[in-house]
């Protein structure tokens, strides 16, 4: 045996604890049996004011400031951002934002992603206003699908024995570089009742299906869009009977929107990239709403 | 910081994995352990760990009271407050300690491998005769008056095929806090390494079903790399620090950076009557946090365990030298783990963030028991 220096590791998805201190309503996640109990409770709500209070003293956002609060808007007119294929369980993509950008050489402006957790708050926050309640909290196909990656070579050997579950399985075909993930779908959150379930594709999950991009080129690509695009078409026909709604990460282009809204103004890397999670989180909420329509047609609310 | 003391080099047992050189039995005297006590008032520290190790300490048991007695009377003419832990091959635990560990409140870690046909292959006696089925009373005995007491399981080339057995035998016997290492300086080859693969992977579905069941429970290698991630700015500080968080006293008095280099004179760092070399602990310090030219360029370096000298030396017989075996356990182990992580972050199991996320959850988890416990 001999020392095996790894060249790349991925990120793991769960968070750093600076995060979850910075977004306490992650810590309201507690074990079902401590509901009940008083003691418990009084230490907790202790816990949660230390860490709120730490927070605002700190100067940090905390989610709910970041995660403004909007009133409903009427969608009794609205038309879907999206061509609808009529008794489908499962949503198209709902096109608010671009889902995609380039950078690095001409690109100046650094992409900004929505992370997981600010996303899973506007998706249930804005769902609700509309009466359907979601939670975050994974929610498991019980089918297979299957899922283009240009995984490498290396990356699928090291999979085979660490990231890819036993049940999953990967199909390689090397005339064309291409490689097909087989395996069961965990999903970001779901109604009460278990018909409706959500998927946020995040910038983490296009580089877990995107296993070959690489932040260290020069010049590199984002399509978050297309990986939620490939997802809706990887569980058509396979949700048995669940009603599934696919949203991504919006990623606004900011040199365009600041180039004709505000052309006279300069802005620091901090404002365009407070003005981009506004711009992001204002086309998550439209997907949302979008959604909520999809499934009145559909007659599932 | 902690003193260990190593209060004899004898065993009443002789574990084929043992790295303790028992060939010139020595016992510490009472004498030698008053003057750590002394050296560890005089660090000034609020508190202070002092941990009686062997060989099997509890061949010693009178040195034992007679130390905690010290600690006790120092106590009220210093600013420290002495804590004790002791590590046990739990053959000669009985009633009397039992009622000594619970009175001055001292911690007890068990050392045992698990089912029996992985226990009895290296945890023999003098006669080679395994000790597990004299073990079992013992194991309640521990149990019933210490509901908190961690078992230390070591896994062996010849046993790793019953790790996740094991580790479910241990659970089952009641056991919440499960430490588990590798014997690194075992015969270790691809093919026992595949089947630790397959062991951890077990284990994983084991820890997923028992979080999501809200059980209450430390497994340690899945808690360590966990841990590693989401504390990442601070786990170098909980990293091994060769002799600045914790010394090492053998039996004769003599200072070290930490147990498996008790013995061993060119890793002396001072002894008892003259304190600690702090020219040569921090030569040590140095040589082991220096990165290793093998390890430079990994991806994850700084959540591994090569920064463990300890573990070099017995491995590769330097401190600045990591272990092959060590490093091909971190490549199968990390992913492992953070694949169970993410999965139960994703559900956002309750048990999952708060043991994790929360640092009020060992006290939380007390007022829990407690309030089980008047039911």
């Amino acid at each position: 045996m001999e020392i095996k220096p790894i060249e790349k590791y991925k990120t793991p998805k769960y968070p750093l604890k600076y995060m979850v201190l910075n977004n306490p309503n992650i810590l309201k996640n507690i074990p079902k049996r401590w509901k009940g109990n008083a003691k418990i409770g009084i230490a907790l709500s202790s816990l949660l004011l230390l860490t709120l209070t730490a927070c605002s003293q700190s100067g940090k956002k905390l989610p709910d400031e970041v995660v403004s609060s909007n009133k409903p808007v009427d969608l009794s007119n609205r038309k879907i951002a999206a061509n609808v294929i009529p008794g489908q369980k499962v949503s198209p993509i709902f096109e608010h934002g671009e889902g995609s950008g380039s950078f690095g050489c001409v690109s100046v402006s650094p992409p900004v992603f929505l992370s997981e957790e600010e996303a899973l708050g506007i998706i249930v926050e804005e769902a609700s206003k509309y009466g359907l309640t979601l939670h975050p909290g994974a929610e498991e196909l019980e089918t297979s699908i299957e899922l283009n990656t240009t995984q490498s070579q290396e990356e699928i050997v090291f999979s085979d024995t660490t990231i890819i579950d036993r049940d999953t399985s990967v199909k390689i075909d090397q005339s064309n570089h291409k490689y097909t993930r087989l395996g069961k779908v965990t999903l970001d959150g779901g109604n009460e009742d278990g018909r409706i379930s959500f998927e946020y594709v995040s910038v983490d999950d296009f580089k877990q299906w995107n296993s070959n991009f690489s932040e260290g080129s020069i010049f590199y690509t984002y399509d978050i869009k297309k990986t939620a695009q490939a997802f809706v078409e990887s569980i058509k026909d396979k949700t048995n009977q669940k009603y599934v709604g696919t949203f991504y990460d919006p990623m606004p282009l900011m040199e365009v929107m600041l180039t004709t809204e505000d052309s006279t103004e300069d802005y620091t890397d901090k404002e365009i990239a407070a003005k981009s999670l506004k711009a992001s989180e204002n086309n998550l909420r439209e997907q949302v709403r979008d959604f909520i329509c999809w499934l009145k047609a559909e007659g599932a609310i | 910081m902690h003193y260990t003391l190593h209060l004899t080099n004898a065993c009443n047992m002789s574990c084929k994995y043992c790295y303790v050189n028992g060939e010139n039995k020595c016992t510490m005297s009472i004498e030698t352990a008053k003057k750590v006590v002394d050296m560890a008032a005089e660090s000034k520290k609020s508190s202070v760990g002092i941990i009686f190790f062997g060989g099997e300490p509890l061949l010693n048991k009178d040195l034992i009271y007679e130390t905690v007695d010290y600690c006790k009377w120092k106590e009220k003419n210093c600013d420290s407050l002495f804590h004790y832990k002791i590590t046990t091959n739990g053959l000669l635990l009985d009633d009397a300690f039992m009622d000594f560990s619970t009175k001055v409140n001292l911690f007890i870690a068990m050392s045992h491998d698990g089912v029996k046909e992985a226990h009895d292959k290296n945890r023999v006696d003098k006669n080679n005769d395994g000790t597990f089925s004299r073990l079992s009373d013992k194991i309640d005995l521990l149990l019933s008056n210490r509901p908190y007491a961690p078992v230390m399981m070591v896994v062996n080339t010849n046993t790793v095929q019953y790790y996740a057995e094991s580790v479910k035998y241990l659970y089952n016997r009641g056991f919440k806090y499960l430490i588990c290492s590798l014997n690194y300086a075992g015969d270790w080859d691809e093919s026992s390494m595949k089947t630790l693969q397959d062991q951890y992977k077990k284990l994983a579905d084991f820890y997923y079903e028992r979080t999501l069941a809200e059980d209450k429970f430390y497994l340690s290698p899945f808690e360590v790399k966990i841990s590693s991630h989401i504390n990442k700015d601070t786990y170098c500080n909980e990293r091994c620090e060769l002799g600045k968080k914790q010394i090492s006293v053998g039996p004769d008095g003599l200072l070290y950076p930490c147990v498996q280099f008790v013995g061993d004179k060119h890793y002396s760092i001072g002894n008892v009557n003259t304190g600690i070399d702090e020219t040569k602990r921090q030569e040590l310090y140095n040589i082991n946090e220096e990165e290793k030219d093998s390890c430079r360029e990994c991806a994850i370096r700084a959540r591994c365990n090569h920064y463990c000298g300890c573990m070099n030396k017995q491995t590769t017989g330097r401190i600045d030298q990591v272990s092959p075996v060590l490093c091909a356990h971190e490549r199968i182990l990390m992913p492992i783990a953070d694949k169970l992580a993410n999965k139960l972050f994703k559900k956002r199991n309750g048990m999952f963030i708060q043991k994790h996320y929360n640092d009020m959850f060992p006290l939380i988890s007390l007022v829990e028991d407690s309030t089980k416990l008047k039911k």
